[in-house]
């Protein structure tokens, strides 16, 4: 290498200047100072001065031809010349149209989610349906108390002793009697005809873990419950102790009949209420978002063509203003 | 500096005025032309890019504002160098003129032909214009441009700035390591050099 150690770059920097013959005063003071320190300076000095002499001294070419521009020459770059332009700011603008179209759409697609998060797409909400249904089922047991009426007959009139506990337990019991449990909704008002009586009511409980109910094959008469007597008693949620006896003129609860076959049989173990409102939530949710998809403000057709049109009058502005 | 004449011809020129804008083109052609033959090293090459840049001149004539016209020229001179430059190496050519394994010609039409009074003479700077031209290919596309137009156009550090638009720091350190790396080039192809043209360190070490 050319260079070495005690060659600074402000000595090389001096040098350069120097050979152009563009030092300041102090500068050339400064440069002469390190000339007579630095042999290596000083040599580099002379042989860059050789250099610039013998590049000085190249011989200038004699132009080919001259440059000068015809009439057609002048027209044809001034045409050029046109056009360039055009097409760039057609591909400027392209661009700028679908960035603007992309952005909005992104931005209204974020606004149309921000309050329904759930509503991702339907794919998401069909694989979410269980979950949705058991969190649903369990929102609407603790928000609406559903009461489980023991209720029995029997030789002695006396069984249903076992299902205690609002388990849902029903079977025979010891002197031979049915137990059946019957969901009573304690906000429907039950007919006045009913006289409950108070010694046939052997438990009540709110539903809490596991409902039962007995569904008949085949419903009964309504006047068949006319001939019933019950005797209920509502026990609130949480007390041990059951409150006093009241006589409820409401209307009477259905019961469609009791398969013999079937007791002590759980037909099923949730609510049918469950299902309905989560269903009706993710429709509407689907709902949403088809709105949604199919609200763009402009159609993807119009973007990939002004995509396409940026792409296309760019290529031709490049073509015109490099290669031509 | 721009003179009167020179004035009063750009603003006819900006006008419309073909014969104005050859005018200019006559003034300058030369001086585009052989900066542009360094760069390039090649004069059909040299010819396209100045053509290129006279047209390329006369489509932005309307936007010149004022300062240094020469150095406006120069400007689109050696950007049209840059472009021909970048089209050679997406597509390499292959000259049609004879050369040896090493890549030069075996003999100059041109030298030939040259009708020069003393033919040693003539070839002592040929051989001493190859070996720059050797060495200036050497140097990337921006050092090469700067030294061209300082060491061999003769331009001042200022004109060469604007030409670049760069500062005239920017220039001056190009120069700095553009001449390093030539007189390292020089050195190593020191037998090509005319003895009068030799480097001092070199006639030290004979």
């Amino acid at each position: 290498m050319i260079r070495q150690e005690n060659v600074t770059n402000r000595d090389l920097d001096l040098l350069c200047v120097a050979l152009d013959h563009a030092l300041k005063p102090e500068e050339k003071v400064e440069f002469d100072r390190r000339l007579t320190e630095s042999p290596h300076l000083a040599d580099l000095y002379r042989t860059q001065r050789h250099l610039k002499t013998a590049m000085g001294q190249i011989p200038h070419r004699k132009v080919p031809h001259n440059f000068t521009l015809t009439r057609a020459e002048a027209r044809k770059a001034k045409r050029g010349n046109i056009l360039q332009p055009i097409f760039g700011w057609a591909s400027a603008v392209s661009a700028l149209l679908v960035a603007v179209i992309f952005g909005s759409q992104l931005f209204f697609n974020n606004l149309a989610f921000a309050p329904a998060p759930a509503a991702e797409s339907p794919m998401v909400m069909m694989e979410e349906h269980s979950a949705l249904d058991e969190t649903a089922s369990i929102g609407i047991m603790a928000a609406k108390p559903v009461y489980l009426l023991n209720w029995n007959y029997g030789a002695m009139g006396m069984g249903g002793m076992d299902a205690i506990g609002g388990k849902g337990g029903a079977g025979f019991d010891g002197s031979g009697g049915v137990s059946i449990n019957i969901y009573v909704d304690p906000d429907v008002v039950y007919g006045a005809d009913l006289m409950l009586e108070s010694d046939e009511i052997l438990e009540e409980m709110p539903m809490e873990d596991y409902q039962l109910e007995m569904l008949p094959e085949e419903p009964i008469e309504d006047t068949s419950v006319d001939q019933w007597s019950l005797d209920f008693e509502e026990t609130p949620v949480g007390e041990g102790e059951a409150p006093p006896t009241k006589q409820l003129q409401r209307e009477a609860p259905k019961i469609y009949g009791i398969d013999p076959d079937k007791v002590g049989t759980i037909v099923r173990m949730t609510p049918n209420l469950s299902l309905e409102q989560p269903e009706e939530a993710t429709e509407e949710q689907a709902q949403v978002v088809e709105e949604s998809s199919d609200k763009q403000p402009v159609p993807t057709e119009v973007s990939i063509a002004l995509l396409s049109a940026a792409l296309i009058f760019g290529l031709v502005w490049y073509y015109l203003k490099y290669r031509r | 500096m721009i003179t009167m004449e020179e004035s009063i011809l750009i603003e006819k020129a900006a006008d419309g005025d073909l014969d104005a804008f050859n005018q200019l083109v006559m003034i300058y052609q030369e001086l585009a032309f052989n900066l542009a033959f360094r760069i390039m090293s090649d004069e059909a090459s040299a010819a396209d890019a100045t053509q290129d840049a006279v047209i390329s001149m006369y489509r932005k004539l309307d936007t010149y504002r004022g300062g240094s016209f020469k150095a406006w020229f120069l400007r689109i001179v050696t950007n049209a160098c840059y472009d021909e430059l970048r089209k050679q190496k997406r597509r390499p050519t292959i000259p049609l003129e004879p050369e040896t394994d090493d890549g030069d010609l075996l003999e100059s039409p041109e030298w030939i032909a040259d009708q020069a009074p003393d033919m040693e003479e003539s070839i002592m700077n040929a051989q001493l214009e190859k070996a720059i031209q050797n060495c200036l290919d050497k140097l990337n596309e921006k050092h090469r441009a700067v030294m061209v137009m300082i060491d061999i156009s003769g331009e001042d550090y200022e004109t060469v700035a604007e030409i670049i638009q760069s500062p005239v720091g920017t220039v001056k350190s190009r120069l700095s390591r553009a001449r390093l790396k030539m007189q390292e080039c020089l050195q190593n192809a020191g037998e090509l050099l005319p003895d009068q043209f030799r480097l001092k360190s070199e006639e030290d070490d004979d």
